[in-house]
C-alpha cells in the first residue's frame, strides 16, 4: 500500500522556511537549533502528528510560513476571491479559527474572499474573511448579521457565527470602511467557520 | 478499527550482493575470476606513492649546479637506500670530504642542471589487499583495478546519508552518546565508527582531519546535515554528495540514540569490515562465517541488480497484534517496542488532536502514543 503522509508533504520547499520569520509567531520560541530539528523531523515524518500544545503551535507557525512560500494559487484564487483549504488540514490542525486565521496572515488576501474545504468529492463552503479599513483610531463599525448585532472597534478581530449557504449582513461605520463603503447591505457566505471580521488593518 | 502505519526495511539479513574491492596507486591484482575467497586471501597489491624529495647538491656540494653531476655516485633512474652513498666530493688535504647519502629509499628520477636539485623519487609502500570477506569473485576490472565479489551480507538502511562508497573496519563508541571532538582519535584512521545520538559537525570535520572513512550516528543537527547535502532537506535526495567522509544516520534530527534493532547487528560486527554507501543510505555488513559460502554458491547475480543501490520503498500496512515499532515523534521519538493493544475509541491529545493511541512495550516501559507517530520496523 502507498505509504502515509501528511499535511507538509503539500509544501515542496518547507526546508526554505526562515526560521526567524518562524519564531517571531510563537509565544515561547525554542532554541534555533532545535526548531530546525523539528522542522526537519516534519519533513522526515510528515505523518507525525502533534501530541503537545507547544507542538501545535510549532506547527501552525510552520504552515503559515510555508503557505507564504507555496505558489498562491494552490491555496488562494485571487480572481474568484477564494481560500481552498485541504480536507486533512482540518483533522490536522482542528482549531478551525486558528486555521482560517493562520491563511490569512500567510495569503494577505484583497477584500470579501470565502473560504472553502477541498474534498474528495467536492467542496464545502465554511465562512468568508471580512476586512475592515479603519481611518481613525476611534473609529467604529456597527453590523448587523442575521439579526445579531455586534460592534467592532480598531485593532479588533472576531468571528461571528454565520449559518451555511450565506447570511445577510447591514452595515454602518464612522471612520471606517467597507468595501469603501461607510454603510450598506450584502451577502456573504457563511458555514462550520463563520465570518472572519478583521478591523486590524488602517 | 483498522489502523494503518508506514514500513521501513532497516536491518535486512543474508542478503547476497556483490561488493566491489579495489587496488590502489600503480598494482597489480592477482586473483582470477570464479576463485572462492575468503577474508584472509590476497586479491592483489596495492602500491601507495611515497611522494619525493627535492635535494639541493648544488648547495651541500658547494660547487655549480653544472657540476653536481660528475658528483653523483648513482645514476638517474637507479635505485637508492636510505644511508647509502648519494654524492661524493674530495677537498684538499686539510679539508674533510664532502659525502652525502640519501635519505631515505628511493629512485633518482631527476637533476635539474639549472638549480642542481636531485628529485628523490621515494619507493612506494606495496600494499597486500585482502579479500576481507567471504565470497565469490565473479568479475575482475583490470583496467578500473576493481575485484566484484559476490557475497553475502546484512544490509543496515539508514534514513538518510552522504558520501560515496567507503569500507573499514567497524568500530563502536557508543550507542547513545553525544560525540564531540575529544572522543575522534587518530587510532580510529580508515576506521568506520559507531558515533552514538548526536555527532557534532566540530566532531566531523575533526573525523575528516584524522582519515576516518565514515560515522553512523542515531541523529545529526539539520544545520549541519544541510552542509553536508548541499543546503537542502527533502527525502528522498535526487543527487548524492561527499565531504571526504561517509555517513549514514539512522533516526530522524537532533539527539535520538540509535535504535536497538541496528545496535545489535552493528555490535556483532564490531571489528570486522563493513562496506558504507552514504549517499545510498546503506551499511553492507559482510558475514564472517565461513557457512555463509552455501548460500552465495546457490545464488546467481546478474550484475545490473546491484549496479545501483536504492531502499525498498516505504509503504503502509496494517498494525496487528505483536509487530515491532520505532516511533517517530516526540516525546518518545526513537524508541521501540512491540504492537500491545489499541484503543477502540479515539482520544484527543493536548494539541487538539483527534487519534487512536496506541500501546507499546519497549525493553523497560509501555508507552502510550498516536498510531501515526509509529512505523513499522520488522
Amino acid at each position: 500500500m502507498p505509504k502515509l503522509t501528511g499535511v507538509f508533504s503539500e509544501f515542496l520547499d518547507l526546508d526554505q522556511v526562515a526560521l526567524d520569520e518562524l519564531s517571531k509567531t510563537l509565544k515561547h520560541p525554542p532554541d534555533q537549533i532545535v526548531l530546525e530539528n523539528f522542522l526537519a523531523n516534519r519533513i522526515l515524518y510528515p505523518q507525525a502528528v502533534p501530541g503537545s500544545q507547544e507542538d501545535i503551535e510549532i506547527d501552525l507557525g510552520l504552515l503559515q510560513q510555508a503557505l507564504k512560500l507555496s505558489p498562491k494559487k494552490k491555496f488562494y484564487d485571487e480572481k474568484s476571491k477564494k481560500i481552498y483549504i485541504p480536507e486533512n488540514f482540518l483533522a490536522r490542525f482542528p482549531d478551525l479559527k486558528r486555521l482560517a486565521f493562520v491563511y490569512i496572515e500567510s495569503l494577505s488576501p484583497q477584500g470579501i474572499v470565502e473560504f472553502l474545504v477541498v474534498k474528495s468529492l467536492g467542496r464545502e463552503e465554511i465562512g468568508s474573511f471580512i476586512p475592515l479599513k479603519f481611518e481613525e483610531q476611534k473609529g467604529k463599525v456597527d453590523l448587523e448579521i442575521e439579526g445579531t448585532k455586534v460592534s467592532l472597534s480598531a485593532g479588533t478581530l472576531i468571528l461571528v457565527p454565520c449559518p451555511p449557504t450565506h447570511c445577510h449582513i447591514k452595515f454602518k461605520a464612522k471612520g471606517a470602511k467597507l468595501q469603501g463603503k461607510s454603510e450598506g447591505v450584502f451577502e456573504a457566505v457563511g458555514g462550520r467557520l463563520g465570518l472572519l471580521i478583521d478591523g486590524r488593518k488602517k | 478499527m483498522t489502523l494503518f502505519a508506514n514500513q521501513r526495511v532497516r536491518v535486512k539479513k543474508e542478503v547476497v550482493t556483490h561488493i566491489f574491492r579495489s587496488i590502489s596507486g600503480g598494482g597489480k591484482i592477482t586473483a582470477q575470476v570464479g576463485q572462492e575467497v575468503q577474508p584472509s586471501d590476497i586479491l592483489g597489491r596495492s602500491e601507495i606513492s611515497g611522494g619525493f624529495r627535492e635535494i639541493n647538491l648544488s648547495e651541500h656540494l658547494e660547487v655549480s649546479p653544472k657540476e653536481v653531476k660528475k658528483y653523483l655516485r648513482r645514476g638517474i633512474g637507479q635505485t637508492i637506500y636510505r644511508g647509502e652513498l648519494l654524492a661524493f666530493k674530495k677537498r684538499g688535504l686539510l679539508s674533510p670530504p664532502k659525502i652525502i647519502t640519501s635519505p631515505s629509499d628511493g629512485v633518482l628520477d631527476t637533476l635539474n642542471e639549472k638549480s642542481g636539485e636531485l628529485t628523490l623519487k621515494f619507493l612506494p609502500q606495496v600494499l597486500p589487499m585482502p579479500a576481507a570477506v567471504f565470497g565469490i569473485i565473479d568479475a575482475i576490472d583490470q583496467p578500473q583495478k576493481k575485484v566484484v565479489i559476490r557475497c553475502e551480507v546484512t544490509e543496515i538502511w539508514g534514513i538518510f546519508g552522504s558520501g560515496k562508497i567507503r569500507e573499514g573496519i567497524l568500530k563502536i563508541l557508543s550507542r547513545s552518546d553525544l560525540i564531540n571532538t575529544d572522543q575522534i582519535l587518530p587510532q580510529y584512521a580508515e576506521h568506520i565508527i559507531v558515533a552514538g545520538a548526536l555527532i557534532y559537525k566540530d566532531a566531523i570535520l575533526s573525523a575528516i582531519s584524522k582519515g576516518i572513512n565514515g560515522i553512523i550516528t542515531g541523529g545529526i543537527n539539520a544545520k549541519d546535515y544541510r552542509a553536508m547535502a548541499g543546503g537542502r532537506i527533502s527525502f528522498p535526495r535526487k543527487m548524492g554528495s561527499d565531504i571526504g567522509i561517509g555517513a549514514l544516520v539512522m533516526e530522524g534530527f537532533g539527539s535520538l540514540p540509535i535504535g536497538w534493532d541496528i545496535f545489535e547487528a552493528l555490535k556483532r560486527h564490531s571489528g570486522r569490515f563493513a562496506i558504507l554507501n552514504g549517499n545510498s543510505g546503506l551499511l553492507s555488513l559482510p558475514s564472517f562465517e565461513g557457512s555463509s559460502m552455501d548460500q552465495v554458491r546457490r545464488v546467481h547475480l546478474p550484475f545490473e541488480s546491484t549496479m545501483v543501490v536504492s531502499q525498498e520503498e516505504v509503504q503502509s500496512r496494517e498494525l496487528t497484534k505483536g509487530v515491532q515499532l520505532r516511533v517517530i515523534a516526540p516525546p518518545f521519538m526513537g524508541e521501540q517496542g512491540n504492537l500491545l493493544t489499541w484503543d477502540k475509541t479515539p482520544s484527543v491529545l493536548p494539541s487538539g488532536v483527534r487519534t487512536y493511541l496506541i500501546n507499546i512495550k519497549t525493553k523497560t516501559r509501555v508507552i502510550r502514543v498516536p498510531y501515526s507517530n509509529v512505523e513499522v520496523i520488522a
